[in-house]
């Protein structure tokens, strides 16, 4: 009986030491507040400047008991490393900050011209930060000037960006798809350069700030996700218009889904195609010391619209289509990968990685020196397309007799 | 017993996160059965002895004494390694600012009572966690299947260093760990039933559990890239996190910790039991004496074993190959075998 | 050497004494033939009308008849002569008089007799055979235990028509003496197990006992601190089914809940109800109820670990809408939550005790007052609220009420683990338990069978 007292009392003192112990990580979500984007720039006074947009759960889309304020706040403070900046927030802000729920990096183009690596480190090694968050390079605007623009129904400019880039690469291939995993992914893999969404502000920057903007019918101003940022390295080099970004894709195997407009014989007239199964496959071969690439680009989709007559009750209306369809791909792909290799000689179709891993032997060499030799590379296209449908009408019905 | 082996030879393997390539686990399996075949061979010529009968059989009493020392001893600082971790583990994916002590004292009462339940509570322990840990491994690889992750591409180059680099690491680290370690089941041997069964089962639990470490760093490889894997600390990790189905269920690493801290919990207590019961039997007391005192051990050990991280590990895969794992896992061993044989006249071998 | 001979008076002093003056002790004087005799019973153990149609009359009717004039020849021929039919002792020493009186004999004696008649006159109020009151099935029978074990014997009698069903008789309770009744199967049941068994209740030195519930302490393997090692149930099928799965019941006087030794972990989440259904539904049932039993204990830990450590597990609109309720809450999320959990005990508690009138303003004060109106006063969050809720509910889906009962503890446990060491702490907590599961083992049969007869069944 003792001893069991004796027990007792050691493990009730144990047991109040533990109890004194906890709570060293605990972080009150009543007292803090979620960090949905950040932006960086050049520092006035010091190397970065960080603008991060907090979230003010009350305004936001899931809460129902808003009283029509802004969803988010912005706060700015400057360091020499990203982490002080952001620990240093307080400065000017009352709570802790929760930073794992980071939707966008947003990233002046200046800063990106010199550079990404000295602060992508501390997202990549931060267990908070999610590796698919999104990057995304602002052009011409200052980057955080992204953040400041209001959005109706209560969401904030770093979720909205977020879904922007989702939607425009799900549906029409405009953006890569440029999350943290893709930039480790070029970054590391030789024979590949990084691709990443590129945005601007439609309107004023910085004059619509208040809430007021966004209850008019037209917004004031929007994020407009206009390019494709493409780097060398980890070194922003130039852009490429969203025209051209869903071949781009298609090339890297990475198109979902797209639609073209394929110019009919007819002048000025074309049929929209809507593309919803892709896959392009390549083989890069070095012959006498030039790449020889060839490319197999293979889709399925139908017929949207059509602005001329083309005989779409019979099989012969679709090959004839097909084919039309097949030839724009082609002169399209050839013409962007032709605008890649001379304007910025920088690989970012991922030959040089098909080449690493297939043929490492060969890479081995050639590594140091792929984008030289990607520029003089020569490429040979082959599409096959098949259109299986043309939604629930045959041939154009505006047809006047 | 078959699955209590099964098990615990699976759980060996899968805690340890070190980068490896797939072919190495795969090439592994031939000279683990070797190994395993040299220990079956001690248990046929131990007669239903323990490894410390043995010891002592083979060696005489001073001499076998003072292995079965260095034996407990030495399986208490593999308790103490994995124990350091895990800690590692918690420390960087779930509590940063707690100090490391509340941690492992939280921990260690939990090994000492599963070890303090004797061999059949154990077992059932066993198979309880690794059903546990193999059905969270398959969650794991059917959500980042679905989250399109897995990109069999990043397996290539294949071989590109070449062959011989890893045929070296299988034979400088993956054989002895976790494989080695089966020597700690021949602490067991009087439990785990006739040396016919004992076989087999043996077989089977290396075959399965050379599968199961395959199979996860096969999957490491295929969701990070190789490149990928060389940087991160903990690369099961870093794949879960990868995990995002319709946007819902994300950031899986609290999965991955669990399946973790169980499976050191289970070969902590393990290795606790082996040590204590060498402790028991060179202070002739009963085994659960030790369990409490010997676990805080483990503990205090765990903490103080190493600086920081870079130097646990490389301690932990460089010197302790060449200085524990390779003598008591293969030499001292090899040895006690001759001298058995020798000492067994001709027709008395089992 | 002098054999004994029964003296009315000696016996009515004895008896007065034992006895002392307890007003149900009845000493009536009655004649059998010729002689004076002495008719002692106690009248609550007995019905009168039962007493007078058996024992009285009979003997009245015969002395009537003259028929007893052999009655000089002692109570042996009276016996077969009246009361052939009925459980009848001769007594030829009035030490075990006063015990066989409590368990509802009469006693019968002459004066000068060496023998005295004890004639089993038991007839009890009993409570009909109704429904259960804790085990309810939709489809399935109906029968429940009642206090009386007889009665509960015939109902297990009656669904094992099988000659090789056994009913042992064992008294405990050194005060009490309640009769408790060991059925088994011959054949089924371990040997070792029931061994085992008859040297508990053989040795063991309770004094009192009223339920079935006290046995659990005399049975508690040393190991099993938080989960019940005895299964009990108020359905005769699910005894039933036991019974014919190797295992031994234990049936109380006097308690409605009849014991089966040994448990296994997996007997807590099977009701009778799943067999009768169709197989799919049964099996799913029985996953469902293991998976309320996972978030019954968990939920509320995993909650606060979850809010005030790891926001990142949280997906974010989730997070954003938790956030936004604990906008202004006063108290910390831990708080917060062992508040609720206490009201909810407290409601719960209430609920049982209360009067049946009463009960329907605790199930309107609780609802209102503690639900509602707490979270528009702004003192928790209508998240707790709803994790509280959803716990509670998951708990008492197990079928077995004292196993939910038990874990309610150590969710507590858990939520203060989860509080001060985060989702670490959880985990750590769990890990306590599955060791605790796999180290239990009564009279040698793990808890955790099936799933350990793999591992072997007898630990070393």
């Amino acid at each position: 009986m003792k001893l069991l007292l004796a027990a007792a009392r050691i493990l009730g003192w144990t047991g109040i030491l533990l109890v004194l112990g906890g709570c060293w990580d605990m972080v009150e979500v009543s007292r803090s507040s979620l960090i949905t984007g950040i932006a960086l720039e050049n520092g006035q006074s010091r190397a970065i400047r960080v603008t991060i947009e907090v979230q003010n759960p009350a305004e936001t889309m899931s809460a129902e008991n808003g009283r029509g304020d802004a969803p988010a706040q912005l706060y700015v403070a400057e360091a020499n490393t990203l982490s002080e900046a952001i620990n240093r927030m307080n400065k000017q802000f009352e709570r802790l900050l929760i930073g794992s729920h980071m939707q966008v990096i947003v990233i002046d183009e200046r800063l990106a011209r010199k550079g990404l690596k000295p602060f992508m480190d501390f997202f990549l090694r931060s267990r908070y930060v999610r590796e698919d968050i999104n990057l995304v390079v602002s052009k011409k605007n200052a980057a955080s000037d992204l953040l400041r623009v209001p959005y109706p129904g209560g969401m904030s400019a770093g979720l909205a960006i977020q879904l922007q880039v989702f939607n425009l690469n799900r549906l029409w291939g405009g953006v890569p798809k440029s999350r943290m995993i893709d930039y480790t992914a070029s970054v590391q893999t030789p024979g590949r350069e990084l691709l990443l969404a590129a945005a601007t502000i439609n309107g004023v920057a910085g004059e619509n700030e208040n809430m007021d903007s966004v209850k008019t019918l037209e917004p004031q101003s929007n994020i407009n996700v206009t390019d494709t940022a493409v780097f060398k390295g980890d070194k922003l080099v130039g852009f490429l218009p969203v025209n051209d970004s869903n071949m781009v894709l298609l090339v890297n195997d990475d198109l979902k889904q797209t639609t073209l407009s394929v110019p009919l014989p007819d002048d000025q007239t074309f049929a929209a195609v809507r593309l919803v199964r892709l896959h392009a496959s390549k083989r890069v071969q070095m012959i006498r010391g030039r790449p020889k690439i060839t490319l197999n680009v293979e889709g399925v989709g139908y017929i949207v619209s059509l602005d001329a007559d083309l005989p779409l009750d019979q099989a012969a209306g679709y090959q004839k289509l097909e084919r039309l369809t097949e030839a724009y791909v082609k002169e399209r792909i050839g013409a962007i990968v032709k605008k890649v290799q001379t304007d910025y000689g920088a690989d970012i179709f991922g030959f040089g990685e098909w080449l690493y891993r297939h043929r490492y032997g060969e890479f081995k060499n050639l590594s140091k020196s792929w984008n030289e030799l990607f520029e003089e590379a020569e490429m040979q296209v082959v599409v096959d397309i098949r259109l299986e449908r043309s939604e629930l009408k045959t041939k154009n019905q505006s047809e006047i007799h | 017993m078959l699955v209590f082996l099964l098990g615990t030879s699976i759980i060996y393997g899968t805690p340890r996160l070190v980068p490896d390539t797939w072919l190495v686990d795969l090439l592994t399996i031939v000279p683990a059965f070797l190994l395993a075949g040299q220990y079956l061979l001690l248990i046929r010529l131990g007669r239903g002895g323990n490894l410390y009968d043995m010891l002592i059989g083979a060696w005489g009493k001073s001499a076998g004494r003072l292995l079965i020392l260095a034996y407990t001893v030495y399986f208490l600082y593999i308790a103490s390694r994995n124990l350091r971790d895990m800690l590692e583990l918690v420390m960087t994916a779930l509590l940063r600012n707690t100090p490391g002590e509340l941690v492992v004292i939280l921990f260690v009462p939990i090994v000492a009572f599963a070890a303090v339940g004797g061999i059949a509570a154990l077992g059932r322990l066993s198979i309880l966690i690794v059903l546990m840990v193999m059905m969270f491994f398959l969650t794991l690889t059917f959500l980042l299947i679905f989250s399109g992750s897995v990109d069999s591409e990043r397996l290539f180059p294949f071989l590109s260093e070449g062959f011989g680099k890893v045929a070296g690491s299988v034979f400088r680290s993956s054989l002895w760990f976790p494989y080695g370690e089966l020597i700690v089941f021949l602490v067991f041997r009087t439990y785990l039933g006739e040396s016919g069964t004992m076989s087999r089962t043996c077989m089977f639990s290396l075959l399965s559990s050379a599968v199961a470490l395959t199979f996860s760093d096969l999957l490491q490889i295929c969701t990070l890239g190789m490149e990928n894997k060389k940087y991160s600390v903990f690369a099961l990790l870093d794949a879960a996190r990868l995990i995002n189905v319709a946007n819902f269920i994300t950031r899986m690493d609290a999965l991955v910790a669990f399946i973790f801290i169980f499976g050191v919990l289970l070969k902590a207590a393990v290795l606790l039991y082996a040590g204590s019961r060498g402790a028991a039997v060179l202070f002739k007391t009963e085994v659960n004496r030790f369990a409490y005192p010997l676990a805080m051990l483990i503990g205090a050990l765990s903490l103080l074993v190493s600086r920081n991280h870079a130097e646990h590990v490389s301690e932990g895969l460089i010197h302790v190959m060449y200085w524990l794992h390779i003598p008591l896992q293969f030499i001292v061993p090899l040895a006690t075998l001759l001298l058995l044989w020798i000492r067994t006249p001709g027709g008395a071998r089992a | 050497m002098t054999t004994f001979r029964f003296r009315i008076d000696a016996i009515k002093q004895q008896l007065q004494r034992r006895f002392g003056q307890t007003t149900d002790l009845m000493l009536v004087p009655i004649r059998i033939g010729s002689r004076q005799g002495l008719l002692c019973y106690l009248t609550t153990m007995t019905n009168t009308t039962f007493l007078t149609e058996t024992v009285t009359t009979p003997l009245l009717q015969a002395y009537r008849q003259g028929g007893l004039a052999d009655a000089d020849r002692g109570l042996d021929a009276v016996r077969e002569l009246l009361f052939g039919g009925l459980t009848t002792r001769l007594l030829d020493d009035p030490q075990p008089l006063p015990v066989l009186l409590t368990q509802g004999y009469a006693g019968l004696l002459l004066d000068g007799e060496p023998l005295m008649l004890m004639i089993d006159v038991k007839e009890l109020e009993k409570r009909p055979i109704s429904e259960p009151t804790t085990q309810n099935v939709i489809k399935g029978p109906k029968e429940a235990f009642t206090e009386s074990a007889d009665t509960n014997m015939s109902l297990i009698r009656r669904r094992i028509l099988n000659e090789r069903l056994r009913f042992e008789k064992y008294v405990v309770g050194s005060q009490s003496q309640t009769p408790v009744y060991l059925a088994f199967v011959e054949g089924e049941a371990d040997e070792r197990v029931l061994r085992d068994i008859r040297d508990c209740l053989q040795g063991s030195s309770m004094v009192s006992l009223f339920d079935s519930g006290s046995m659990e302490q005399l049975f508690r393997s040393r190991r099993g601190l938080l989960f019940p090692t005895l299964y009990n149930s108020e359905r005769p099928d699910s005894i039933c089914s036991c019974l014919m799965d190797k295992r031994v019941a234990l049936i109380v006087n006097g308690s409605p809940f009849v014991l089966v030794v040994p448990a296994l972990f997996s007997d807590f989440f099977k009701s009778p109800e799943d067999d009768y259904q169709w197989f799919l539904l049964g099996s799913f049932i029985r996953v469902l109820r293991y998976l309320a039993f996972m978030l019954s204990l968990s939920l509320s830990a995993l909650y606060v670990a979850a809010t005030c450590y790891h926001q990142e597990l949280i997906p974010t609109l989730l997070l954003t809408s938790i956030a936004a309720q604990r906008i202004g809450i006063p108290f910390p999320a831990v708080v917060e939550m062992l508040l609720m959990e206490m009201t909810f005990e407290l409601l719960r508690e209430a609920g049982t005790r209360m009067p049946r009138l009463v009960g329907q303003s605790i199930s309107i004060a609780g609802a209102l007052v503690l639900g509602e109106a707490s979270v528009q006063a702004g003192i928790v969050s209508n998240i707790t609220v709803i994790v509280v809720a959803l716990t509670a509910i998951a708990g008492f889906v197990s079928p077995v009420y004292s196993f939910g009962a038990n874990i309610r503890l150590f969710r507590y446990a858990l939520i203060i683990l989860g509080s001060l060491f985060g989702l670490y702490g959880v985990i750590v907590g769990f890990a306590f338990l599955v060791v605790h599961l796999t180290r239990i083992e009564t009279f040698g049969i793990p808890y955790l069978s099936p799933l350990a007869r793999l591992g072997g069944r007898r630990s070393h």
